[in-house]
């Protein structure tokens, strides 16, 4: 095993769960998610000998996530299916309270760009130029997508949310 | 602060991932299939048309041609054909050559194949299947077949569930027709499932749900150890000669598809929502998914639900109106999931201000795949002077 092996191992370990967890939230499907996480390591094990030598490789990865992320969804009319179809049978996440459950089902409601914004401004805790740029969009554009989907939430958060299909409800 | 509210929330939804156990192994493995990916797949396209030819070959060469089995997903009585024999089964896309020595009969998704010697037949468990089958992206020989321009992106990369169990493996038939196989021990048996990536193709013109480039021409058998070689040789030949006709073939025209039946083609499911925003009522609805065989069927019937008040059919709008669906599967999606093979009817019943009523399901689903029966969930009374009603919303 070489240096630069053992150095993506330690890597890996360090960042897969934080991958995992960026890509669950952008699609709120762990599989889905695994998948993202796996297929950004790979890619980035394939650029290894120069991504050690960045001062943040973690950066990086999380870069070639959003970006294979965004071009799932650019393909067809993705988008607009999310939009149209609210999933409504999803296992919500444990111990979130009563508060973070409506809140998560809201945000899963939300469209795709507006929930990748979020994503990437409130749980990545990235500058919007940043955000603007990991997703190839306009800062303007950045700045009111998150600015309707935390209008959007607020508004929803006023509303219960609507229940699962099955088993138990209130 | 809504900002800080989200924040936390994130953090706990991103930290409460299922465990991860073998990451690292996946990664490898994810790897591997990534590189020979790469390596293979300008090659493969020219070696699977010319494996094609190959298998063609035979019958241009002006010999006997040998009896045709035609699959047409409706089997009748079992009847057995010795070989050697071609069997047709334009619906899960193939035409395979049976071997003299063996014996085939059609199934609804595929045909069974047995030894014509009774003595090997007993080390079998019973037939050999050979029909059409679903991977996920993780088992799937082709795991980029979806990535193909003739495929709509997924909203959600296919999942297979249940997981089948089994030791799982990988290799290639010659002309390099990658394989996944899953076996296990079942006591004297040796339970062998061997899948090849088989794409389902829509008509031309038609965008083609991710899930579709995701089935596989599977061969499944149980034997023992004695027989096994020989099985696992019909299995080899089975899949290293099948040529794929009808929807396997991009631009081909589809077979006709038979109706869709429940529990083999189809599975229907009750739904019941309650809705607690918006414009307020309760959605009664069925949900149809294609099985894992995807076999093409189109999907009729009648679904309907009465609203029942003092013993009789409630003063509602549109109460126990059919509504007849008619849809193809597998290419049909649901807009909720995105999922192939699915699609929803709902219908929405609002504004009852009477007194106590119950509901009746006039659909013939199973009891196995209703919903557990929660207090009649009555939507609430918006307005007295307007009529309840109940009508169709997706």
């Amino acid at each position: 095993v070489t240096a630069a092996e053992r150095e993506f191992r330690e890597f890996f370990a360090a960042e897969y769960g934080r991958l995992r967890g960026l890509g669950f939230l952008l699609t709120g499907d762990w599989a889905q998610a695994e998948e993202l996480a796996q297929d950004a390591l790979v890619r980035t094990y394939g650029a290894w000998s120069r991504v050690r030598r960045h001062e943040r490789p973690g950066a990086y990865v999380r870069k070639v996530l959003v970006n294979r992320h965004r071009s799932l969804l650019r393909r067809a009319a993705v988008e607009a299916r999310h939009l149209a179809g609210r999933r409504v049978e999803e296992a919500c996440p444990p111990d979130l309270g009563e508060d973070g459950l409506v809140l998560w089902a809201a945000v899963r409601r939300l469209p795709d760009r507006q929930r990748a914004v979020l994503v990437l401004r409130y749980h990545e805790d990235l500058p919007e130029a940043e955000v603007a740029r990991l997703l190839g969009l306009p800062l303007g554009t950045v700045k009111s997508l998150a600015h309707r989907g935390l209008a959007r939430l607020r508004g929803e958060l006023g509303s219960p949310a609507m229940e699962p299909t099955r088993g138990t409800r209130r | 602060m809504i900002e800080d509210r989200l924040a936390r929330t994130l953090d706990r939804v991103a930290a409460a991932a299922p465990p991860e156990d073998g990451a690292f192994d996946r990664f490898l493995r994810h790897r591997a299939r990534r590189s020979r990916r790469t390596a293979a797949a300008t090659a493969l396209v020219g070696l699977v048309a010319l494996a094609s030819a190959v298998a063609l070959a035979p019958r241009g060469h002006g010999d006997a041609a040998p009896p045709r089995l035609d699959v047409s997903g409706q089997p009748g009585p079992e009847h057995w054909r010795g070989g050697p024999l071609v069997v047709s089964a334009p619906l899960e896309g193939f035409e395979v050559g049976v071997p003299a020595g063996w014996e085939a009969t059609p199934t609804w998704k595929g045909i069974d194949l047995r030894p014509a010697d009774p003595d090997l037949r007993r080390h079998l468990a019973g037939p050999v299947q050979l029909d059409t089958s679903f991977l996920a992206e993780r088992d799937n020989p082709a795991p980029n077949a979806w990535k193909d321009d003739a495929y709509t992106a997924p909203e959600t990369l296919p999942t297979l569930s249940p997981t089948p169990r089994g030791e799982r493996s990988t290799g290639s038939f010659p002309l390099d027709r990658r394989w996944f196989r899953l076996e296990r021990r079942d006591g004297p048996w040796r339970a062998t499932q061997w899948h090849i990536s088989w794409p389902y193709r829509c008509e031309p013109g038609v965008a083609c749900p991710a899930k579709l480039a995701m089935r596989t021409l599977r061969v499944a058998f149980s034997a023992d150890d004695g027989a096994w070689p020989q099985v696992a040789g019909l299995g080899e030949r089975l899949l290293g000669t099948a040529r794929p006709i009808a929807n396997a073939v991009a631009g081909q025209r589809q077979a006709p598809r038979p109706d869709c039946v429940d529990g083999r083609t189809v599975v229907t499911e009750r739904l019941l929502q309650t809705e607690t925003y918006g414009p307020l009522g309760v959605r009664f609805g069925w949900r149809f998914r294609a099985t894992a065989p995807l076999v093409p069927c189109t999907l009729r019937g009648r679904f309907a639900v009465e609203v029942v008040a003092d013993g009789r059919r409630a003063d509602v709008q549109g109460n126990a109106d059919p509504v007849t669906p008619a849809v193809d599967f597998p290419e049909s999606s649901d807009l909720r999931s995105g999922e192939a093979g699915t699609a929803t009817v709902l219908l929405r019943w609002s504004n009852w201000c009477d007194g106590p009523a119950a509901v009746r399901w006039l659909d013939g689903v199973p009891a196995d795949r209703r919903p557990q029966p929660p207090p009649l969930p009555a939507p609430p009374c918006r307005s007295t002077s307007r009529p309840s009603v109940l009508r169709r919303v997706g």
